[in-house]
């Protein structure tokens, strides 16, 4: 049953009279749809910023992990070489490595042994006095006081000498720094005051006093010379024990083998499942040109047109598909499969107008073999300008004719491609117009473009200006079927 | 502002533009949607989706062809998409032997409300397949691929639309106008 029925024609002619303003609320439900999307594409966007900076730290974190884990084994592999080597300066003291990662325990211990070799050797930059400089003073100071009192008692440490002169006693038990942290000396002790502290790591004999300290002040506990063991290194039952941190040196060789056998796995797999694309694209190839030969009337969702192939895609209603847009081997196919027949052009047939109602296209079937088009522009009631078109079967081809300068002959342009909505007619050896595409939107409607690469003389020019929209891109001119 | 112009604006989300183009095609629209559902109340959802749908996609629209046509066919799916949820265009039974025939009739112009009126007492299946044949232009073969039913049964559905839209002309003698 065709479409020339009366009913049919009842229909589409007064189709149009549906067309109607929709209620505004409907915008405004649009506009939320449309501020929430942005906001959602907003959160993606934080999201993805979000992942990236998680990624960052954590890739950071590993290499530092890695990096620590290298420069500890160094350290250990290093330090008794540089013991044999003699790398040590002459009367420097051997200092042991430190575990980088330590327990509560382990780091009170170094900090002790800090605090205790800031006691011996406080940092000059300070100027804070050694025990030796500060007991001088103090002895100094004293001698002033007690010029004329005599040494009762060297031991008692209330005088240090008789006029001036320092007994030998008097240096053996001097009154240091350390007096003002109340600390007291006994007789056992004083001679071992200058015993540097335990260390677990080296092999010290001497080992009192035994510092505790705090951030803000320092005691130090007197240990009898009696309790010391004698000939064996010191240890501090609180002391941390010391590791060989055997799990850093397995991590370098032991983890690159793994990555090594992990990468070549995933190449293996990559491979595999490339050579599987590779396949289903092939496949994808030869059922879109089997496609491509068929033809169809929508452009815009055919194979390769993206303006409509992601919305086919995405829509249930799956709409036939076909070539129209696409690269030169399917439009080679596309081109062997033209109908060349003016039988599919029976649609235009009839009188169209412009949305104004100024530009008219008249459009008849002389004979069996050509359609008639006869083109009018009215201003003000008055016609402007007039053309004649043919659509025309020749050969077993169809050409589109036009007639475009006054005393012009007509210029032919041959029917490239119809997919039973777009018919493009292209003749590049005309200056003007080399292309010509006459879209059919729908039963009611059609869309004529004229395109040219080429400069237009005066008489051309004032052809696509009659009863064509010009735009950057091209001349359009859309046509509404003409109401009885 | 130019149609190409305002696409182009669009595509970067600017409103004004986004409100242009919906009062340039949406009155259109709405039409179309009418033509396929019974309420406007559902019509006015499918424009609502339809439109969000064009903004949306609106980067993928590379200015081949005509974009009146790229809004309508986003609009005549949504509309079909709408329907499929509510009716199996499958169950319709397919007729031979229909005598194809249709009385003439005096009638050569409907109002509006005549033509909704008219459509409304389709059946859906009958409806549309007629919208899609005789106003949209689509052929059997596709009408079939898109509603999932054989060939024939979109032209019998085509044959019965009509005989029941000619009855209901002569029943009723809507009035004729100009």
């Amino acid at each position: 049953m065709s479409r020339q029925d009366h009913i049919s024609n009842l229909f589409l002619d007064n189709e149009s009279k549906l067309n109607e303003r929709p209620p505004e609320m409907v915008w405004n439900r649009l506009e939320e749809r449309l501020d929430s999307r942005k906001a959602k594409h907003k959160v993606i966007l934080y999201r993805q910023a979000a992942a990236v900076a998680a990624m960052i730290v954590l890739i950071s974190m590993v290499s530092m992990f890695t990096l620590f884990n290298k420069n500890s084994n160094t350290v250990a592999l290093e330090a008794p070489l540089a013991k044999n080597g003699n790398a040590l300066a002459y009367g420097e003291e051997e200092k042991p490595a430190r575990p980088i990662l330590m327990s509560h325990k382990e780091r009170i211990y170094y900090r002790k042994q800090d605090l205790i070799a800031e006691v011996k050797e406080p940092a000059k930059e300070t100027n804070i006095p050694t025990i030796e400089e500060h007991t001088s003073t103090k002895n100094e100071q004293l001698i002033a006081q007690n010029t004329n009192v005599k040494p009762r008692n060297s031991r008692t440490n209330e005088a240090y000498g008789a006029e001036g002169i320092i007994t030998p006693e008097s240096s053996i038990a001097p009154k240091t720094a350390l007096e003002d942290t109340n600390l007291e000396l006994t007789e056992e002790v004083s001679t071992e005051y200058q015993a540097s502290p335990p260390s677990p790591m080296t092999n010290t004999t001497t080992s009192s006093p035994v510092v505790s300290s705090s951030k803000s002040d320092i005691k130090l506990e007197r240990i009898p010379k009696d309790e010391l063991p004698v000939g064996k290194p010191y240890e501090d039952p609180k002391a941390p024990v010391e590791k060989p941190y055997a799990w850093e040196i397995t991590t370098t060789d032991d983890l690159l083998g793994r990555d090594k056998a992990m990468k070549e796995k995933e190449l293996a797999r990559a491979e595999t499942e490339s050579k599987a694309w590779l396949n289903k694209d092939q496949k994808k190839e030869v059922e879109k040109k089997k496609k491509a030969k068929k033809g169809s009337r929508h452009p815009e969702i055919a194979a390769g047109n993206e303006d409509g192939a992601t919305l086919a895609k995405e829509s249930a209603v799956v709409l036939p598909s076909s070539p129209s847009f696409m690269d030169a081997e399917e439009e080679l196919i596309a081109e062997e499969a033209v109908r060349q027949s003016i039988d599919q052009f029976t649609w235009i047939l009839g009188e169209w107008k412009d949305a104004e109602g100024n530009s008219i296209e008249k459009w008849t079937r002389t004979d069996g073999s050509t359609l008639v088009g006869q083109g009018y522009y009215y201003a003000n009631g008055v016609k402007q300008f007039s053309e004649k078109m043919a659509i025309k079967q020749m050969n077993n081809k169809v050409y589109f004719m036009v007639t475009v300068e006054d005393d012009g002959a007509p210029i032919y342009l041959p029917l490239i491609s119809f997919d039973g909505q777009i018919a493009t007619f292209i003749n590049e050896k005309n200056s003007f117009p080399q292309e010509v595409v006459i879209q059919k939107i729908s039963n009611n409607q059609f869309q004529t473009t004229l395109n040219s690469n080429s400069s237009l003389n005066a008489a051309q020019q004032s052809y696509l200006s009659n009863r064509n929209f010009i735009t950057i891109q091209n001349a359009t001119r859309n046509m509404n079927r003409s109401q009885k | 502002m130019t149609e190409f112009d305002l696409i182009e604006q669009c595509k970067r989300d600017n409103r004004r533009a986004q409100r242009a183009l919906y009062d340039k095609y949406s009155p259109k629209m709405y039409g179309v949607c009418k033509r396929y559902l019974k309420s406007r109340e559902d019509a006015e959802d499918v424009l609502l989706e339809g439109f969000y749908k064009v903004f949306d996609k609106i980067d993928s629209f590379k200015h081949k062809g005509s974009f009146e046509g790229w809004i309508r066919r986003i609009m005549v799916n949504q509309a079909l998409m709408f329907l499929r949820k509510k009716h199996n265009f499958n169950m319709t039974v397919e007729i031979s032997n229909i005598d194809v025939k249709t009385e003439l009739t005096a009638q050569d112009s409907l109002e509006a409300k005549d033509i909704l009126d008219l459509l409304n007492k389709l059946p859906i299946g009958y409806r549309t397949v007629f919208n899609l044949y005789v106003i949209e232009g689509y052929k059997h073969r596709e009408i079939g691929e898109i509603l999932g039913i054989s060939i024939n049964t979109s032209k019998s559905q085509l044959i019965l639309a009509k005989k029941r839209l000619q009855k209901l002309i002569t029943q009723n003698q809507y009035p004729e106008v100009g």
